[in-house]
């Protein structure tokens, strides 16, 4: 397990939603998945929420997976909607495992169920929510098979999870245009064009159709400026990952996005199994018609 | 009870070619037999049944039949296919036998029932609580997870008294040997109860004397039970609660029995839209303001009960109340999530479940049910395939369960893999031979009995005292010999479930209400969405009306063609009111053909024409199911599906046609007279009336004044106003008021009082807009500058009432003021109360 934890990284992160409506809207109830939660890796110092409306009520709790949420509900007439959330979190680099099981094949989903096995129950209990297809992510066959064959050779478990992530960044192009947040992920297979957030799912779904339990993570990751620029407000976006299981050592956080392990410069939000449970904000409204939607990230590491 | 079993080869009389070769096919299908038993003899609980049909001659069951079958068409019960690619309701199929069990055996199976509702709401309150059923691996987390009904969302639920499952169903069947097996279990909104007690009032048309000499169980209690249940468990502080039952809408298959539970119960039936989240509670939108829900009494899926929480597609949820029902400030019946427990996969686990949770043996036991998902189980699948049938544990939305005895070795070969792909997604459950039931076979002239698969489903609801269950349920019946599985989507019919009290002697002591508990009684203001359905049945009742009086008396001028005035008035007005368009590139109304005339009464496709004014009266009208009495909804009914309206219709059928419309349309007018309480609904209904009427009105006096300044300018021949209109007396249904009143010619001097200023005539124009007025008043809308043209133009008659009347052309200026005003009236009603149940979108 872990040997060398490296000593950590603050970071200030600024997420702003604005949404600008073309009528008013005399009704507004929203849920924000805006709030980071503290983890191994990760601590969470402050974290807020300004919203620039009066808000009619205003709800907070922990869901099924683990997660914050706030609820708030709008009554009086806006046509302007701009959520702020300031968080100040500490994040470790996070151990990679030295090492693992060599992957035979084989689910890691237990196959005997005797009351008596606690381990066995324990572990369901922590990944069979994991294991199972979601709402946004069912089986896939052909997800299978790019799993199977990028899962194949005979090493270890956590080193051909990452060679996998790998593989997904070179197979794949980012392409902001080619997807919507309703894209099917057949279609993203197909196209092999996507962002952060369907090669997330498309991993996910690999990963679990051989029986190895995988969650999706939203949250942040630093951008570099490049070499004597400044540092851009606003530039960076909301990102998204994978964290897989792997047996000896626990979740093992991985980028496809970028073909890398997660770092110390990751910002978890929130885990679910899918994007759909973890948005980080959703709303339902009456009146508005059409409306535009604005979102802006800033991370900065503080020193 | 009864005497002795007669052999069915020696049943006497008719009887005798009635049971003719039933036991030798009966015996031969080696499935359970309902009425035979294994030697042959008919079991005795059947006999009254038998004698009944053995000594009634068949040309009167014949005429039996018929009656229920006009009561099925009369009362609109129907049943939506999926499969249909018409999407058509379906009338409901009831067979005309009942099913009936002895009362012993159904106290044995009520126990088993109310054992495994029990033992389900314990289930579902432990997995969306503490969850030992997982921690101390009695279920497998990977079951619940799976399961197409498992909600993350109702984790943590405060379910109110600890209730989840307050309605359940179960599916059995029965084996060869006799014992009944449960095949699955219906937890998220059971269907079917309403139509179980449609069937007995079906019945009771059909075989009154069998129903009223047979001590069969009825099923009121069951049904007062649960209303006095959910009013019991209601949220709501000692105060009195108010329950309200929620319909996906009436696209929804089973809308019929939403409405008639809704009717039943006493709950006002209403869809997402009508109600709101506020302040963490659950509120219906009325024309009086938000009125705080305590209980719903859910028919809607999971899925679409909250855009914000679960699918943010569905437009007929309820933003933030999954919220409150995890809160616990709103009661869901049955709770958010309880669909979890319907999964096939979780029945192999339930006998152990019962004895952790319940400390007992589970009664009454599912079919055999494997869970691919054990090595040990995915084993036995592999060998024994061929009696087993395959499912999802997502449920049947996933595939159609699967056969093993369909496939030959190389699809068998190919399933096995499938499922050793992805075991945890599969269940296996033995495959059971259902056992069979009588049906009648109508051979002409002769009544013979065959025998057809069946199941049965059983419904239970939470009560204080636990679990109550319906003496009877809902039987299927498979439309063909030896079926493999009953449903109702594929075709099958459903029969009355008679069970016989277990000893006559033991008559039920008719007890008054016990306890001192009085059924809740909660005044309800009209839900928004109501009052504009209300409205607009005024509207549309008038205006079919009016098509049909304008459209007979056009139709009937223009085979005289004596006064012209009146037959190109009439063609003006025809199109003026936006039911006939003039042929392209012509202005003239005079062109119209009566073929367009026919088509227009007629003909289902005449866009605005009678028939689809008719098909929206309808519409309208099965959304207010639940409101309208039931005489006037049958009188609807047959209006609407006049077999009349058909695109090839000639003149003299469509005359007669439209003089039926006229009087059933004038007959459904009663009914909202007389069969509605004078309450803010009605006021709606009775300005959707108003508001048509004087259009129409405003548009016919408009062209009467417009036709006499022209021919006035033409001829400047003072006895022009003169000519006889008898149309507009005829058109308005004014010649009774007119005759009483003059007589002579119908001209426009002697009858303009009569059809403007006679606030006695109901068809005149002021009694219209006095209507309006009082209506608005009376609902206390504050109506405004909105309706400042009406009431001037009130103001004027009454002015013109005492004064005489102006020129023409201050009166047609009158007559264009009031048909923009019916517009804006329309405006202020939709802004004002309407706009409300405005849906929500999800961002």
């Amino acid at each position: 397990m872990a040997n060398d934890v490296k000593p950590g990284k603050r970071y200030r992160v600024i997420h702003d939603t604005e949404y600008c409506y073309a009528y008013s809207v005399s009704n507004a109830r929203h849920r924000a998945h805006l709030i980071p939660s503290s983890y191994q890796h990760q601590k969470v110092d402050s974290a807020t929420l300004t919203i620039n409306q009066p808000l009619a009520e205003s709800n907070q709790g922990v869901d099924f997976f683990g997660n914050a949420y706030r609820d708030f509900a709008i009554t009086s007439p806006h046509r302007l909607l701009l959520v702020q959330a300031r968080m100040d979190v500490f994040v470790q680099h996070p151990a990679w495992p030295t090492t693992s099981p060599l992957w035979n094949g084989k689910s890691l989903a237990r196959r005997s169920f005797d009351p008596a096995d606690t381990q066995g129950t324990k572990f369901a209990m922590a990944c069979a929510t994991y294991l199972v297809d979601s709402p946004m992510i069912p089986s896939l066959p052909e997800a299978k098979q790019w799993a199977l064959k990028h899962l194949g050779e005979g090493k270890p478990l956590h080193q051909q999870l990452l060679l996998m992530t790998q593989a997904m960044q070179e197979e794949f192009v980012f392409d902001a245009t080619a997807t919507t947040v309703g894209t099917p992920l057949p279609e993203v297979f197909k196209n092999k064009r996507g962002v952060c957030q369907d090669f997330a799912q498309l991993m996910i779904a690999s990963l679990r159709s051989i029986g190895i339990p995988a969650r999706y993570v939203s949250g942040y990751i630093l951008t570099h400026p490049a070499p004597g620029k400044p540092r851009l407000i606003g530039a960076d976006a909301t990102h998204a990952w994978v964290e897989a299981w792997c047996p000896g050592h626990g979740w093992l956080g991985l980028d496809p996005t970028n073909g890398k392990a997660v770092s110390d410069e990751f910002v978890t939000l929130a885990i679910g199994r899918d994007y759909g449970d973890v948005i980080p904000l959703r709303g339902v409204v009456v009146g508005g018609g059409e409306h535009s939607l604005e979102v802006s990230v800033t991370m900065i590491p503080v020193v | 009870m009864n005497s002795v079993a007669s052999k069915c080869s020696q049943s006497q009389t008719a009887g005798s070619t009635l049971l003719s070769g039933y036991a030798q096919r009966s015996l031969a299908a080696e499935r359970y037999d309902e009425l035979c038993e294994s030697g042959g003899t008919t079991r005795p609980h059947w006999q009254p049944v038998l004698d009944l049909l053995g000594s009634t001659q068949p040309a009167e069951i014949e005429s039996r039949l018929a009656v229920a079958q006009q009561h099925i068409r009369d009362e609109g019960i129907t049943y939506t296919i999926y499969a249909d690619p018409q999407g058509k309701d379906r009338p409901w199929a009831l067979d005309e036998l009942p099913l009936v069990l002895p009362g012993d055996e159904w106290t044995a199976l009520s126990y088993g029932l109310a054992q495994r509702a029990r033992l389900l709401n314990r289930i579902l309150a432990d997995l969306y609580g503490s969850q030992t059923l997982l921690k101390e691996g009695i279920v497998p987390p990977e079951v619940v997870y799976g399961a197409g009904g498992w909600l993350p969302a109702a984790f943590g639920t405060q379910a109110p008294g600890d209730i989840f499952l307050h309605s359940y169903a179960a599916d059995l069947l029965r084996s060869p040997d006799g014992q009944w097996w449960v095949v699955a279990d219906r937890t998220q909104a059971p269907s079917g109860a309403g139509y179980a007690l449609e069937n007995r009032m079906i019945m009771s048309r059909a075989f009154p004397e069998l129903l009223s000499t047979m001590p069969v169980a009825a099923l009121t209690e069951f049904f007062s039970a649960f209303r006095e249940s959910l009013a019991h468990y209601s949220p709501c502080d000692g105060k009195s609660p108010r329950i309200v039952v929620l319909t996906p809408g009436p696209l929804n298959e089973t809308y019929y029995e939403h409405s008639l539970l809704a009717r039943y119960l006493g709950f006002p039936l209403v869809e997402g839209g009508d109600l709101t989240v506020r302040e963490g509670c659950v509120w219906l939108k009325t024309i009086s303001g938000l009125q705080r829900v305590h209980t719903i009494l859910r028919r809607q899926d999971d899925a679409y009960c909250d855009p914000l929480e679960l699918r943010s597609d569905s437009a007929l949820g309820i933003a933030g109340l999954a919220d409150c029902a995890r809160r616990g400030t709103v009661l869901m019946a049955n709770a958010l999530g309880s669909g979890v427990v319907e999964s096939a996969a979780l029945q192999g686990f339930l006998p152990a479940a019962c004895r952790f949770l319940l400390g007992e043996e589970l009664a009454l036991l599912s079919v055999g049910t494997w869970w691919c998902g054990e090595t040990a189980a995915m084993s036995y699948v592999r060998d024994n395939l061929d009696d087993l049938v395959i499912k999802s544990v997502q449920g049947i939305s996933d595939f159609a369960p699967i056969f093993g005895q369909d496939l030959n070795s190389e699809a068998r070969r190919g399933l096995i893999k499938q499922i050793e792909a992805c075991p945890d997604k599969f269940v296996a459950q033995e495959w059971v031979r259902l056992s069979q039931a009588p049906v009648l076979n109508r051979r002409p002239g002769a009544l013979q009995l065959d025998a057809r698969s069946i199941g049965l489903r059983a419904y239970a609801v939470a009560t204080e005292q636990g679990y109550e269950i319906m003496p009877g349920g809902l039987t299927r019946v498979e439309s063909h010999r030896d079926a493999r599985v009953v449903s109702m989507q594929r075709g099958g019919a459903s029969k009355d479930t008679w069970v016989l009290r277990p000893s006559v002697s033991d008559e039920p002591p008719i007890h008054a209400t016990e306890s001192g508990v009085a059924a809740p009684v909660v005044h309800t203001g009209v839900p928004s969405r109501v009052a504009e359905n209300l409205f607009w049945m005024g509207r549309y009742t008038e205006r079919a009306e009016g098509i049909a009086r304008l459209l007979r008396l056009t139709l009937s001028e223009r085979l005289h063609y004596a006064r012209r005035h009146g037959v190109v008035a009439l063609h003006q007005l025809a199109w003026s009111y936006g039911i006939i368009v003039l042929p392209h590139g012509c202005k003239d109304p005079a062109q119209i053909s009566v073929e367009s005339l026919i088509s227009c009464a007629a003909n289902p496709s005449h866009a605005q024409g009678l028939s689809q004014t008719l098909q929206e009266l309808g519409r309208v009208g099965f959304s207010l199911r639940d409101r309208i009495s039931h005489d006037h909804w049958r009188a609807m009914n047959r209006l609407v599906n006049d077999p009349a309206m058909s695109p090839d219709l000639t003149l003299g059928p469509t005359l007669v046609w439209l003089d039926r419309a006229v009087a059933g349309l004038a007959s459904l007018s009663g009914f909202s007279l007389d069969a509605m309480n004078r309450d803010a609904g009605w006021r709606f209904l009775s300005l959707g009336r108003r508001i048509e009427r004087l259009e129409l009105l405003a548009k016919a006096l408009d062209i009467v004044v417009g036709q006499l300044m022209q021919t006035k300018a033409e001829n400047s021949a003072p006895h022009e106003t003169n000519q006889p209109l008898d149309w507009l007396l005829d058109l308005t249904d004014s010649s009774g008021s007119f005759r009483s009143q003059t007589t002579g010619l119908a001209s426009w001097r002697a009858m303009r009082s009569i059809v403007l200023l006679d606030a006695t005539n109901p068809r005149s124009l002021r009694f219209q807009i006095e209507g309006v007025q009082q209506a608005l008043q009376r609902l206390g809308i504050d109506a405004g500058s909105a309706i400042v043209g009406l009431e001037q133009s009130g103001i004027q008659l009454t002015e013109w009432a005492i004064g005489g009347l102006p020129n023409l052309a201050e009166l047609r200026n009158t007559f264009a003021v009031l048909s923009q005003e019916t517009s804006a009236l329309n405006e202020l009603l939709a802004t004002r109360y309407f706009n409300v149940s405005e849906a929500a979108v999800s961002v």
